[in-house]
């Protein structure tokens, strides 16, 4: 409603109004409108006051806002004159001073600026003065106070009742409180719907334990230089994670790998958030901050260097005393965390240990301690490293070892991780998003690196094991920097969540690196580590994302190399003999290997942009290529390392940005990380043990390694762990589906559990669909395998996965076979009703088509409802009989009478009564088709009756002056039937007419009285007769008034013809008035009547004499067979054509009308119409 | 009006009538232009108003300047040591 500032009132309104009132009317007509012109000047002048008026409110207001600015603005230069004559001593002061240094140290002023409190902005006070003019208006409350004192409920209760202000104020406070209610409701819901979801979280953890615990077993026998490997599975982790368009733009690796990381978070967020409600519940802050004060008290107890192997040890003893149900304590705590971190850590903390330990005494210890010292600094992050180790190490302690040989669980793990990709694919192929995939794809990647150490990694580790010495060196470095590095990122990433933040550090990282490899082995390959830090060092510079370490220079893949990816991959399918063998290379090349991924992610963006199912094709190739790039393996090992940690830390930055709670993702990512690094470590260290006979310094080079993956690993299972998190949360029949086929490797479980989210949520096409996008692309065997492999994983998928897709394909199909089948089902329909009424209406004109169209319509209307339309049918079929002979011109007269009839029961009772009547109409239809028009206007038995019933009688009145009675008496009882009311005109007319010459047989008999009626009580019936039977009125009115009878039989002789058939018609309806009469007693009679009629009617016909009406009239009403009559007129209907047809026609109706007479009387009986008549 | 008023009562009523017409015509005339009048005062209250909101608005960037100014100089006088 908008507020009226103003109301400029009408001037002629501001006048005296009692000028427009009437007032004045006696005066002298001039008076008055020199009084309405001086009104309205007085209207006006009123007006330009209410104009002075409101400008002056106007004006006024102005001037004070005006005065107002203006004073502030003499306040305002009074306070720049003040500064300006303080400022010129100030500038002297700072001119003199020699040394600006210290002003940097100047503490400066606390001094904050006050911020006005936005409070009552809008005050009763500052309404405008037209606002305020309604409340000054406005009355106040009647004095109900008075009553107080009558009331029980206190002063002002009486006031309250009738006015309560603060009524509003207090609904919305409780309303209030209700939401706020609600919202904790909720809260407590969305808790407890975790906890229901966290068994199954529980089973995949489960699952994952097992498998952990076999590969960590293995990996402990196998001592192993897995720094190396691990770093590069790291890399291609987050290689994996690059999006298409980054692989595409792989050949610049500089900034846009930043920017690619950068839009994956931004996609990531949109994808986890909306799938999980538990995850988004799961940055509650309340874990967060259980989770850091566990983990902080500890950091601080051990701030020194060694805190990390203080911790490492000190969680050792916890772990193992701590029972199972601790564990599932912690399950609570972290809910998530959990079953993102299925990796035992009891092994993880004594490689630590060993790592830790080995590292000391074989490194310096300044960079471990310059590292350590940044941990401090950083303390948070390992700390929570610590407590999910705590809590990993719980949990596999509590779960029991299953003893599932490796290679099965692997092979069984491979066809999930064919799955996998298969799952990626398709994601791919639906979601528009592929940060997703590449994180799924990361996860394959680390699952497969478990897998590949086996198959054709043996190779490059063959080859980088020639160079153990460098290896070590660079891993031990490394994996005193990757610690520093890690927290350094982490910490960054938290703070910042920039990418940016974290490149100088890795260019330290880097330097470091360099200089504790060069300081610590100088004696071995110095130069050649070196000089790969320092390609690394370059390509973390300029790119700062793994894919561009692993290909800028020690790979020397590169672009080039992606393209080669699909070629190279054949090969170590050829060198792996064993089927098996070539499921886990398809298996090992799908996630194994990392730093051939981005080459061939960038073939695959090239060849398909939208699908990421190139990857495992990809990483084949660049395993391939890294043992190509034999003597820069370390190189890209190192660089690989490097670029972990990059990744690491932008896979921390998106895990920040994906969750938007850093503090429980920090918790999550440091555990998750730890379970990489065991994941990662255990092929490596298995390939290690398996191919390198030089390791002798192995075990050294294992512990160095250790703690390099554990460090890397934490980086590099950031994104894995954001990823898996997001698919176990999101995806509860997925986990258990992980926890069923356990395999060796965690990752394995983790990327199939996140494969069977992927799949579960997005529901898309099984990896046929992949399978067959990679065909084209890979081009390959191992592709042609990995997609035989998806398959049969396809199929032995678990039954989730396959309800899922019954139920997104169910719905889907569902609908639309239900549409469809309708659609068939409904178009037919429509169709073939148009179809059967056409040849239906064959017989019938264009007239009755329209109308059976009509019908149809309405059919197909009906069979939206009811696919089994042709019950319809019947009545359909059935009247287009009846109408091709009869209603024909029904459909004429009054086409919504038609329309319906042919749908209701109605016209079908009328159709068959018709169809009795048929026979003996046939002749005289074809004789009488305007008639017939009237006929058809009936739409049921009452109606055709009454008309008949109407026709009888004028035809039995040879005069007018029945119909004209009929008319009076239709005027007299407008509505006594339905039939009447509905139908326009005679029919009405007619069947009153007849009711009446029962009711009032002494009417007829005294037919003066007949017209004093007439003259008196002739109002037109109440629906609109046909203009023929307006002329016929009017020539009744001429036989009322002028008693001349020819004019009106004239009139009669005209009219008849179109009577005549209603007249057969009625002779055979049932619902005739004969009724009344009993059959055999006054068949005679009807006959001799009958003949009566016709004679006087032929008469008539023939001479055009005048006939007594009236005594036609007793004649009736004393004979009562005024229907015989009628039937008897219908005859002389005929009469215009010659005399020997009328007469034979008149004996055969007569013949027909007597068998007529029986049927109807027979049929009266049962006919609801009879009724009326027999009332009246 | 005037002719309205000056006529005698032996004129006509169409004269009347017609002298009526050219009366209201006048006041309508005069009508309107009042309501021009408002609509011009509406107008210019708004614009006014608006134009002297946007200087308030402008007077309070500069008032938070100076206030920083203030306090910046307030603390260069009330620590003179900075300078030593």
């Amino acid at each position: 409603m908008p507020l009226v500032r103003l109301e400029l009132r009408n001037e002629y309104g501001l006048g005296d109004p009692e000028l427009y009132r009437g007032g004045f009317r006696k005066e002298e007509p001039k008076a008055i409108l020199d009084g309405v012109a001086v009104s309205g000047l007085v209207g006006i002048l009123r007006q330009l006051g209410d104009l002075a008026e409101f400008a002056a409110d106007v004006f006024h207001d102005l001037h004070e806002q005006i005065t107002a600015t203006a004073v502030r603005g003499r306040q305002m230069m009074t306070r720049v004159q003040n500064i300006e004559s303080t400022v010129p001593s100030i500038e002297k002061a700072f001119g003199k001073q020699t040394s600006y240094v210290h002003f940097a140290y100047v503490a400066g002023s606390d001094w904050h600026a006050r911020i006005r409190d936005e409070q009552s902005i809008v005050l009763s006070t500052e309404l405008p003065r037209f606002m305020m003019d309604s409340y000054e208006e406005c009355r106040d409350p009647p004095r109900l106070f008075l009553l107080d004192k009558f009331d029980h409920a206190g002063t002002g209760a009486c006031l309250k009742r009738y006015s309560d202000p603060p009524y509003f104020k207090r609904v919305w406070t409780a309303s209030q409180m209700e939401n706020s209610e609600n919202f904790q409701k909720e809260k407590k819901v969305h808790k407890t719907k975790r906890k229901g979801s966290r068994p199954r979280h529980g089973e995949v953890k489960h699952a994952v334990y097992i498998s952990h615990h076999d590969s960590s077993g293995i990996r402990f026998a196998s001592p192993s230089i897995d720094g190396q490997r691990f770093s590069a599975v790291n890399v291609s982790s987050p290689d994996m994670r690059l999006n298409l368009e980054f692989l595409s733009r792989s050949t610049s690796f500089a900034s846009k790998t930043r920017e690619n990381y950068a839009e994956q978070t931004s996609y990531v967020n949109p994808q986890g958030v909306p799938d999980d409600l538990d995850y988004s519940e799961v940055p509650n802050p309340n874990l967060h901050s259980k989770d850091s004060h566990l983990s902080v008290p500890v950091l601080h107890d051990e701030p020194s260097a060694d805190g990390l192997y203080n911790v490492a040890q000190h969680d050792l003893p916890q772990e193992q005393s701590v029972p199972r149900s601790s564990s599932v304590t912690w399950d609570e705590k972290l809910e998530i965390v959990k079953p993102t971190s299925p990796v035992s850590y009891n092994d993880i903390l004594v490689d630590r240990v060993q790592d830790l330990e080995n590292v000391i005494s074989v490194q310096d210890s300044e960079p471990l301690q310059v590292n350590f010292k940044t941990e401090n600094v950083e303390h948070a992050k390992i700390e929570a490293l610590n407590q999910e180790d705590i809590l990993c190490h719980i949990g596999k302690t509590s779960v029991p070892v299953s003893g599932v040989s490796h290679f099965d669980e692997v092979s069984s793990e491979t066809d999930n991780y064919v799955d996998a990709p298969n799952t990626l694919d398709s994601e791919s192929e639906t979601e528009a998003g592929c940060h997703t995939k590449s994180e799924v794809q990361i996860l394959s990647n680390f699952s497969s690196q478990g897998m590949e150490p086996r198959t054709e990694m043996r190779q490059v580790i063959a080859v980088q094991s020639s160079e153990p010495s460098d290896v070590e060196a660079h891993n031990s470095s490394h994996s005193s920097l990757s610690q520093d590095v890690t927290p350094r990122f982490l910490h960054l990433s938290s703070l910042n969540g920039s990418e940016h933040v974290q490149s100088p550090y890795a260019t330290e990282f880097l330097q470091k690196q360099e200089q504790t490899v060069v300081d610590d082995f100088c004696e071995r390959n110095a130069p050649n580590i070196s000089e790969t830090k320092f390609h690394a060092y370059e390509c973390i510079d300029s790119v700062l994302s793994p894919i561009s370490g692993t290909f800028s220079s020690p790979t020397m893949m590169l672009a080039e190399t992606r393209c080669e990816g699909s070629i190279l991959k054949p090969d170590p399918l050829a060198d792996v003999s064993g089927v098996p063998s070539i499921k886990l290379w398809t298996n090992g090349g799908l996630f194994g290997v990392e730093p051939s991924k981005p080459p061939e992610l960038g073939s695959v963006n090239t060849q398909n942009a939208p699908c990421m199912q190139n990857e495992p094709t990809s990483v084949d190739a660049n395993s391939q290529g890294k043992v190509a790039g034999e003597p820069t393996n370390l190189d890209s090992s190192v660089q690989s390392n490097s670029t972990e940690d990059q990744f690491f830390a932008r896979g921390y930055n998106t895990v920040q940005k994906f969750k938007g709670s850093p503090s429980c993702h920090d918790n999550q990512h440091v555990y998750n990380v730890k379970q990489d690094s065991n994941v990662s470590a255990e092929p490596f260290l298995q390939r290690k043990f398996e191919h390198n006979s030089e390791d002798t310094d192995v075990s050294n080079y294992a512990s160095s390694d250790k703690l390099d993956m554990t460090r890397n690993s934490a980086s590099s299972g950031a994104p894995l762990t954001d990823i898996y998190c997001t698919g176990s949360r999101q995806n509860g029949p997925s986990q258990s589906t992980v926890g069923i086929s356990s395999s060796f490797s965690e990752l394995a479980q983790r990327f199939l559990a996140n494969t069977i989210h992927r799949e579960a949520s997005l529901s898309t096409p099984s990896g046929n669909i992949n399978t067959e996008i990679r065909k084209p692309k890979g081009a390959t065997s191992c592709l042609h395998d990995d997609i035989e492999v998806s398959n049969e994983v396809a199929s032995q998928r678990t039954d989730e996965q396959s309800t899922n897709k019954k139920v997104a394909h169910v719905p889907a199909k569902e609908p639309v076979s239900f549409t469809s089948y309708y659609h068939e089902q409904s178009s037919p329909p429509l169709e073939y009703m148009k179809i059967s009424s056409h040849p239906m209406n064959g017989l019938d004109n264009s007239k009755l088509k329209l109308d059976f169209s009509g019908g149809n319509l309405h059919e197909n209307s009906e069979d939206a409802t009811f696919p089994s339309f042709q019950l319809h049918h019947g009545p359909v079929d059935n009247l287009p009989v009846v109408l091709s002979e009869s209603d024909d011109d029904t459909f004429h007269r009054s086409c919504p009478y038609s329309s319906e009839e042919l749908l209701s029961p109605r016209s079908y009772t009328s159709s068959e009564q018709w169809e009795q009547e048929g026979r003996s109409e046939y002749v005289d239809h074809e004789l009488n088709d305007v008639p017939y028009r009237f006929q058809s206007s009936t739409t049921s038995i009452s109606r055709s009756m009454g008309f008949e019933q109407m026709n009888h009688s004028s035809i039995s009145k040879p005069d007018g002056l029945e119909k004209f009675d009929a008319i009076i008496d239709s005027s007299k009882v407008p509505s006594q039937s339905v039939s009447a009311m509905e139908l326009p005109g005679l029919d009405s007319v007619l069947s009153v007419k007849n009711q009446q010459e029962r009711k009032f047989p002494s009417l007829r008999e005294n037919p003066a009285n007949v017209e004093v009626q007439s003259t008196n009580e002739l109002p037109p019936p109440p629906p609109l007769p046909p203009m023929q039977w307006r002329t016929f009125k009017l020539s009744i009115k001429l036989d009322d008034n002028d008693p001349n009878i020819s004019s009106n039989l004239n009139h009669l002789d005209e009219l008849q013809p179109l009577r005549c058939p209603s007249q057969i018609k009625e002779q055979y309806l049932p619902g005739s008035p004969f009724v009344n009469e009993p059959i055999s007693p006054h068949s005679d009679k009807i006959q001799d009547q009958l003949k009566l009629n016709w004679e006087k009617r032929s008469t008539r016909s023939v001479s055009h004499k005048e006939v007594d009406r009236r005594e036609d009239l007793l004649d009736q009403i004393r004979n009562k067979s005024f229907n015989l009559r009628r039937a008897k007129i219908s005859m002389p209907r005929d009469i215009p054509r010659p005399k020997t047809s009328i007469t034979n026609a008149n004996v055969a109706a007569i013949l027909e009308k007597a068998s007529a007479i029986r049927q109807a009387f027979v049929g009266s009986d049962k006919g609801g119409d009879d009724d009326n008549w027999t009332d009246a | 009006m005037a002719r309205a008023g000056g006529m005698t009562n032996a004129v006509n009523v169409g004269i009347a009538v017609q002298a009526d017409w050219e009366n209201r015509e006048f006041i309508a005339n005069i009508s309107l232009n009042i309501r021009r009048l408002f609509d011009f005062l509406l107008q210019f209250e708004a614009t006014t108003k608006g134009k002297l909101a946007a200087l308030n608005e402008k007077l309070d960037v500069l008032e938070h300047r100076l206030q920083v100014l203030e306090v910046q100089v307030s603390s260069v006088t009330t620590n003179p040591s900075v300078f030593n």
